[in-house]
């Protein structure tokens, strides 16, 4: 298992920088997310990252959202925000991309999931159905929210025209 | 038909019927402001792609693929292990640092003869002896071997039992047995062989093979020291 572990492990961080949206919180949630997937290995049948990507978001769900870290990410979303490109990519696509996190902080956590599973995972909606516990037209919905939410916060951040 | 922003979103992701995903293509070509629509939800995705894409550029932490290495740290306040497991690295942090080494260095990780033995077997005099006056967390030498009782416990049949390591130069075992009616039973032993570098330090790998078995033979939390100590008095009493 921990042979695929590690092949799962950047979608899994992925996704979880996309819940937490800071990278020290994504670290620390993906490495309690593997402590638990060591513990708690999926039983027989299911998928290891349908497993995988279901203990990351409940932990985020349990711990991360009970201390409030987004709120704190979306208040001050300047200590959140860190930069590991390598600076060739321009100044005001840097600026455009920060403020998609600050973005995300205003969703409801059960918009951010969906649309972290599906555009950030590339997912479908059945396989975030299944890891969601929750119907496929459910995913549907709160997706389009999430995506009309995003429209709305972007444009008036002036970074979608 | 009018065409809902949810259906835009659905459509981005081809998850409408046939029928409804070919009526909006067919307003995408007239329809100007529905383009542009489409066009501003399908950009929310690439940009939020794009934007969590960045964590790719900083290396993966060291400490997660060092658990992908070895066995979970059980130091670790975030898991929450079962209590006799938590109980066991106490009771192993009891022993001393320099008997603590001995008991985990040069585990190997290929096993041969593995299996577990499910069908009680009685231990040889001599270990006996030990498990009947030996604590746990240290390493006594006998025969040509090193044994380390790791702990003690009381079985679901109300039997005391311990679980134990035998190590020669080509092989450790970790070994489960119970005292029933004056003698040691075994209840479980499961064979790794060494590895050639003593000195390699690995984590507690070989105590946790016999988890499972451990958890199906305790019927509370292990033995303190002192409460161990009681009960090896008494069985010296026998």
């Amino acid at each position: 298992m921990k042979a695929e572990l590690k092949l799962l492990l950047p979608a899994l961080r992925r996704f979880a920088y996309s819940l937490t949206g800071s990278m020290a919180d994504a670290d620390d949630l993906l490495q309690n997310t593997v402590l638990r997937l060591l513990d708690s290995p999926p039983a027989a049948g299911i998928p290891l990252p349908q497993w995988a990507f279901k203990i990351c978001r409940n932990l985020w769900i349990d711990d991360y959202r009970a201390q409030k870290v987004r709120q704190q990410a979306a208040t001050k979303p300047e200590l959140q925000q860190e930069n590991f490109t390598d600076g060739e990519q321009d100044m005001l696509n840097d600026i455009q991309l920060a403020e998609v996190n600050t973005a995300m902080n205003t969703l409801p956590d059960e918009q951010r999931e969906v649309l972290s599973l599906v555009a950030v995972q590339g997912l479908s909606y059945a396989e975030a159905a299944t890891i969601l516990a929750i119907p496929a037209g459910t995913i549907m919905s709160r997706l389009a929210r999430a995506r009309i939410a995003m429209v709305s916060a972007l444009q008036q951040k002036g970074s979608l025209a | 038909m009018k065409i809902t922003d949810e259906m835009l979103s659905a459509f981005l992701d081809a998850a409408l019927p046939e029928q409804q995903m070919e009526l909006i293509r067919q307003q995408l070509v007239n329809n100007e402001q529905l383009t542009e629509r489409l066009a501003e939800i399908a950009m929310v995705d690439s940009m939020v792609e794009q934007h969590y894409q960045q964590i790719d550029h900083k290396p993966m932490p060291a400490s997660v693929l060092q658990l992908l290495e070895t066995e979970p740290a059980t130091g670790s306040d975030v898991v929450a292990f079962p209590w006799w497991r938590r109980a066991q690295q106490q009771l192993q942090q009891h022993a001393a640092a320099v008997a603590c080494i001995a008991v985990f260095a040069g585990y190997g990780a290929a096993q041969i003869g593995g299996q577990q033995q499910s069908s009680p077997t009685t231990v040889g005099h001599t270990v006996a002896q030990l498990l009947n006056s030996a604590a746990s967390g240290k390493t006594y030498n006998v025969d040509e071997q090193q044994l380390t009782p790791r702990l003690s416990f009381i079985s679901q049949d109300g039997d005391f039992c311990r679980q134990y390591s035998l190590q020669d130069k080509a092989l450790n075992t970790e070994n489960i047995a119970c005292r029933q009616q004056g003698e040691w039973a075994l209840q479980a032993s499961l064979a790794t062989a060494r590895q050639a570098d003593a000195g390699n330090y690995q984590t507690a790998s070989g105590p946790q093979a016999l988890d499972s078995i451990l958890d199906e033979l305790m019927a509370s939390p292990p033995l303190s020291l002192a409460a161990e100590q009681d009960y090896l008095t008494k069985n010296n009493a026998y």
